[in-house]
């Protein structure tokens, strides 16, 4: 009954994200719906946290946050019907199989069912999540759920810098607003977030590679992504990589969808989830700099001013409640806690530049934690089917690199005036880094490799008849 | 044309083997997660369990209260790590009230062992009423400066 109003508590706020994503994108082609169904989920918990955050700010201790909640949906729902955009026709085509593509669907389906195993055995073990999540995210969501009244202690000055109560919000407001709805505390809660958001990033790279390539190259992609087990284990574990690493990845594929489909709308909702990547992390606020870094240079021709206003619109209203919180409620980041001369002393050291440089070399090539390695397999895999890129995509392949480059040269510079022993947080926090850019690249990779259908010589025969629901 | 066949047989064979290296490494993860997991502990609900009782007693629902563990007692040699879990497991537990490590104020949350108490109370001058609860857990009331 727990696990199941956990579930129920969400649905509200997800429902409202796809129906806002619909409005925005209208297309109601089957691949199209499916990226949005999972681009909704990570939008729609966004909203709710925009939302309790305000209810929190005007209406402390009332607790009738559901009625908001459900205030809201009716209306996004109203304008979806009014404007005539309620989704009313699903149309697919059959498919004949080959034998590749039969076991390329095996694969793809025991390669889920032993990634849902996989999490579900972390699960069981660590229902309250690891280190972080309970020193961060739960914590906070504790500290606004046990005494509404008095939410704002959540970001008092007294809190230990170390628990880092100036983290933004998107996490532990989705979470205390469960506990809020449901009327008491549960591990559930956060357990059912953390896997809304591996299946909405799981979810999000299958159906963007599919709607840009085909669904065999994302079935490919699928399987590299879950037998990457850093990603499965880290996003039940209830940190913030893996909705960090959705909101990031979301950003870059909504990009990569304005150049391939020439439609400025997926720049506003790039903006968008490029807002919640800030509202969920302080690395994404990194990523609402570089993002915007990226796309001036990608698109510099023939004029970079209208992708950039595009961008910005969607920006905004996140970009308002980050300002908000970080300027008026959060305490000082413990960044900059050993002072600033120590800081410049800390850039000045060149042993530090080496030991970041080879960490993060052996770190890369380590990555992910899987049996057989991330980076051989896509080695191999580039050098049997080849590249093969399309010129007319230069800007968005373009954009999602230098983001990548800006991202990690930001994170080196955080390691260079960390306050924190060096060792120590490139032990602790290097991978977890890594696996917000991990997703994006890999995105990059398996849209920059030849279709796997064009490298077998798949026939795919479309049956005539056309199913329509 | 035969170099075309050739390397599309070659293709088809690298999938092939990409498709059991695939179900093969998913399985592989699968029994790490299972080793891994194994070994893990899940700190909170014991934590929940160990502090219980000094949740009754304590007469404050939010404010600041100090923490002191064997790593902040002199002569104590004590595992850093484990301190910082324990820190963090008590913060957690305790939300909302602040815990802050030190002694300077007016309740106070000891996690210690039997010598790491009898060395912080020796010293310390002031007067203190001091509550032992089970599993280490003390709470210290400073009644004067």
């Amino acid at each position: 009954m727990n696990l199941l109003s956990s579930i129920g508590v969400f649905l509200l706020g997800i429902f409202t994200g796809v129906l806002i994503v619909h409005l925005i994108w209208d297309e109601e082609e089957i691949l199209a719906l499916m990226f949005k169904l999972f681009l909704g989920i990570g939008v729609g918990l966004g909203i709710t946290s925009f939302a309790y955050f305000l209810s929190l700010l005007f209406f402390a201790g009332q607790h009738f946050f559901i009625y908001i909640q459900v205030g809201i949906f009716v209306s996004v729902l109203l304008i979806s019907i009014l404007r005539g955009k309620a989704i009313n026709k699903i149309s697919f085509h059959g498919i004949q199989l080959t034998y590749w593509q039969v076991g390329l669907l095996i694969t793809v389906f025991l390669t889920i069912v032993f990634s849902i195993s996989g999490a579900l055995i972390v699960w069981m073990h660590r229902p309250s999540g690891t280190w972080d999540a309970y020193m961060i995210y739960n914590r906070t969501a504790r500290f606004v759920y046990r005494d509404q009244s008095n939410w704002l202690q959540s970001f008092s000055k007294q809190i230990d810098p170390y628990f880092k109560a100036d983290y933004p919000l998107l996490i532990p407001l989705n979470i205390a607003s469960g506990w809020e709805v449901i009327g008491h505390e549960t591990t559930y809660v956060p357990l059912v977030f953390s896997g809304l958001f591996i299946f909405a990033c799981t979810g999000l790279f299958v159906s963007a590679i599919a709607l840009t390539k085909s669904i065999w190259q994302a079935g490919v992609g699928l399987t590299i992504l879950l037998n990457t087990t850093f990603f499965i284990m880290n996003g039940a574990s209830q940190t913030a990589d893996v909705p960090l690493s959705f909101f990031i990845l979301s950003t870059v594929a909504l990009i990569y969808l304005f150049v391939f489909k020439q439609n400025p709308r997926f720049l506003i909702l790039a903006g968008i989830t490029s807002g919640l990547a800030g509202w969920t992390k302080n690395e994404g606020i990194l990523l609402i700099i570089t993002m915007f870094v990226a796309l001036f240079i990608s698109f510099l021709k023939p004029s970079p001013l209208r992708p950039l206003g595009l961008y910005l619109t969607g920006l905004i209203i996140p970009l308002v409640f980050i300002a908000y919180f970080k300027l008026f409620l959060a305490p000082p980041s413990d960044l900059l806690s050993n002072g600033v001369t120590r800081s410049i002393q800390q850039i000045l050291e060149w042993p530090r530049y080496i030991t970041i440089f080879s960490s993060y070399v052996s770190h890369i090539l380590a990555f992910g934690e899987s049996a057989l390695g991330i980076i051989p397999v896509l080695l191999i895999y580039a050098l049997i089917f080849n590249f093969s890129p399309n010129k007319r995509l230069l800007p968005a392949y373009m954009t999602i690199l230098l983001m990548v480059v800006f991202q990690m040269t930001g994170y080196y510079i955080i390691y260079l005036i960390t306050p924190n022993p060096l060792d120590w947080q490139l032990t602790f926090s290097f991978e977890r880094v890594l696996l917000p850019i991990y997703l994006p690249m890999l995105f990059l990779f398996f849209v920059l490799v030849t279709d796997i259908q064009v490298a077998l010589n798949f026939k795919e025969n479309k049956k005539q008849s056309e199913n329509t629901v | 044309m035969v170099n075309k066949d050739l390397t599309l047989l070659f293709r088809k064979i690298s999938f092939l083997l990409l498709l059991f290296l695939q179900i093969y490494t998913g399985l592989k993860n699968l029994q790490y997660i299972q080793s891994a997991e194994y070994n893990a502990s899940e700190p909170v609900a014991e934590w929940e369990r160990r502090l219980a009782g000094l949740k009754k007693i304590l007469p404050l629902t939010s404010g600041v209260v100090g923490y002191v563990s064997d790593s902040g007692v002199s002569g104590i040699n004590y595992y850093d790590p484990n301190d910082q879990i324990e820190y963090t497991l008590t913060q957690y537990t305790m939300a909302p009230i602040i815990i802050n490590k030190g002694d300077n104020f007016e309740w106070i949350i000891g996690i210690l062992s039997k010598s790491a108490y009898e060395n912080w109370v020796r010293t310390h001058n002031g007067e203190f009423q001091i509550t032992f609860l089970k599993y280490n857990v003390y709470l210290i009331h400073r009644l004067t400066r």
